[in-house]
């Protein structure tokens, strides 16, 4: 072997370990950037939460505009669930950074929030839309469970495009160990997922049941 | 991190590792590619030509043998190995018309006993193997023979030329072929050649004699010179010659033959695996690039087979509860394409390896091969390629069962 030719092993390796670790880094960085994607989106709504738990603590005056507090919900609700999407998005495409899970958590304590404000606004101002809080498995191992919970994601997406404002969609994960999540489940009596908790009376948690989704919408 | 994107980085790794390792043993000797060194000395040379059933082609092997530019072929021994057709009836007619052909006509036994009874009888100091289907080019001799003033060279190998190019399937060989030669041209500078292919091969008869043809392999080629590195003779490649060969026109002789290179590759691997990390390139380098073929080609295929089954698994079940609750199956949502890391590294391995072969393919074009089209390129690179770790475990399976397919 020549002797300029004796080194290639190992300079191609060196070349091979840089040019993949910039790879890895770079891809790093487009999982960091996606990240902070979620984190500005998580920023926004929380200020938008902020404002929605300030009208909550309004409801007890007299004069509260209930038409204009339900439609800052609904579209507050719209936000979050598209936010959700984006999430779900970028989650499936992530395997070099786990920063996103903890956005995941953040988003799901907000949506509980933002539940907990629905049932208190439907309390003050009657029933002017219906809830649909979708409880399901962050990241399920089971093909069958993901399946079926990409079955209900799609019919929901479809519910929610027909019904428009008249529902708000609340997505939250169920198996992420967060504390008030894991009592709002144990007091709807929620042990399977996924399972849809409509108007915090009527319980779904069967594709037989997702059937007839409509007919519990009123 | 999952455990199938660590195997996937790791998969990644080593297959751009190789890239890199090529790319950089191109820069470094591009200015010796096509040359070879001039003749010195006019060695004798006795021509071996095993045939089995060559009715068709021996008689154009034997005229294109008799047609080579040089003055010191001392004899042309074609090994009729027992073929059920004419060959014997067309070898008796011709055998006066050429001066110092020879015809050893014996019972079958294989390609490599031929040759190991011929080589008892031959005398020339180098000696070619030429298949009874392949075509050395008019100066291929002259070209491969000063290799030999080197006196550690035990082998000379040229480039194949698939010399029926009409069909697809063919058209998509050429490429391969071409990518083939250049690469085992650019493995000669580490000293890591790993077959002088039964096409054509001139061989050192000193060497040759020694080590002879392995009846167990059933690539006797591989084996032979993996043999000749173990006894630590070095093997060479003359790019610029050219040597014609019929391909496999059909899927299904085209299967078998890469089925037999298979098992040969892995018969081989059992035979020399106790020569890991010693004898020189054969332990260093040859061994184990063919163990990492191996497993690279089995961890590929088992990652693509995972991935294959569990996404119609999971589109069954889709299916299954989208149409019992007639939900739609498709939404807007699934237009969103969030590409991962994995998918960003695999495009770009892919556009790596794509812009190599058309490199390979823009140098070896007006040297040996014409132009190709470009669905041609997408599809070897895509499908035909793919087909290669498929036919491996086959080839693997077949050794377990200790089964030895030769046609």
């Amino acid at each position: 072997m020549e002797i300029g030719n004796r080194n290639i092993f190992w300079e191609a390796l060196i070349v091979a370990i840089l040019l993949f670790a910039s790879g890895i880094f770079l891809g790093y960085l487009l999982e960091l950037n996606r990240v902070d994607k979620i984190i500005t989106l998580y920023q926004d709504s929380e200020l938008n939460l902020l404002d929605i738990r300030v009208q909550s603590d309004m409801l007890s005056f007299d004069n509260l505009d209930c038409d204009s507090a339900v439609r800052q919900l609904i579209l507050f609700a719209d936000k979050i669930y598209e936010d959700a999407r984006t999430l779900e998005r970028y989650e499936g495409s992530s395997e070099l950074s786990k920063g996103i899970i903890f956005q995941h958590k953040r988003y799901d304590l907000l949506r509980t929030i933002l539940w907990v404000n629905s049932i208190q606004l439907k309390e003050r101002c009657g029933k002017k839309f219906n809830t649909i809080v979708y409880f399901y498995e962050y990241q399920s191992e089971d093909v069958d469970i993901k399946n079926l919970q990409s079955v209900f994601a799609n019919k929901l997406g479809e519910v929610k495009r027909e019904l428009g404002d008249k529902v708000i969609l609340i997505p939250i994960a169920g198996n992420l160990e967060i504390s008030s999540i894991n009592y709002l489940k144990k007091l709807y009596n929620i042990s399977l997922m996924p399972a849809i908790l409509i108007d915090e009376s009527i319980k779904i948690d069967t594709n037989e049941g997702l059937k007839n989704i409509n007919s519990n919408l009123k | 991190m999952e455990l199938i994107a660590i195997i996937y980085f790791l998969y990644m790794f080593i297959s751009f590792y190789f890239l890199v390792f090529i790319i950089l043993l191109y820069l470094k000797n591009k200015n010796q590619m096509f040359d070879s060194p001039a003749m010195t000395r006019n060695y004798s040379i006795s021509v071996l030509i095993p045939a089995y059933n060559e009715e068709k082609t021996i008689l154009e092997t034997i005229k294109s043998v008799y047609n080579i530019d040089y003055d010191n072929i001392t004899e042309v021994i074609v090994i009729n190995d027992g073929s059920k057709d004419n060959t014997l009836e067309i070898l008796k007619k011709v055998l006066h018309d050429y001066k110092g052909l020879k015809v050893l006509n014996k019972q079958n036994s294989g390609k490599a006993d031929s040759l190991n009874k011929a080589l008892k009888f031959c005398s020339g100091e180098l000696i070619v193997v030429v298949d009874a289907d392949s075509y050395p080019s008019r100066d291929s001799f002259k070209k491969m023979v000063g290799y030999f003033d080197d006196t550690r060279v035990g082998g000379v190998t040229a480039a194949c030329i698939p010399r029926n190019r009409e069909t697809f399937l063919e058209k998509l060989q050429v490429m391969e072929y071409k990518v083939i030669a250049f690469t085992r041209k650019l493995l000669e500078y580490v000293d890591s050649i790993y077959v002088i292919p039964g096409t054509a091969g001139m061989y050192r008869a000193e060497a040759i004699k020694k080590s002879g043809f392995d009846l167990k392999n059933i690539t006797e080629d591989i084996e032979a010179t993996w043999h000749l590195v173990h006894d630590g003779w070095k093997i060479k490649m003359s790019l610029e010659t050219s040597i014609g060969t019929e391909i496999p026109n059909k899927i299904k002789p085209w299967y078998k033959q890469r089925r037999r290179w298979a098992l040969g590759g892995v018969q081989c691997i059992n035979k020399y695996k106790g020569t890991f990390m010693r004898h020189g390139m054969l332990g260093a380098f040859i061994l184990p690039f063919f163990v990492l073929g191996l497993f690279l080609g089995l961890i590929g295929i088992s990652i693509f087979i995972y991935l294959f089954i569990s996404r119609i698994m999971s589109y069954y079940l889709f299916a299954k509860y989208s149409i019992a609750i007639d939900s739609p199956m498709v939404t807007m949502n699934d237009l969103y394409l969030t590409p991962s890391v994995l998918n960003y590294f695999g495009l770009m391995m892919f556009f790596l390896y794509f812009l190599f072969t058309l490199f390979v393919l823009a140098m070896m074009k007006d040297r040996l091969f014409e132009k190709q089209s470009f669905f041609n390129l997408i599809f070897y690179m895509t499908i035909y390629l793919l087909v290669y770790p498929i036919v491996l475990i086959v080839g693997c399976w077949h050794f377990i069962r200790g089964k030895n397919i030769w046609r």
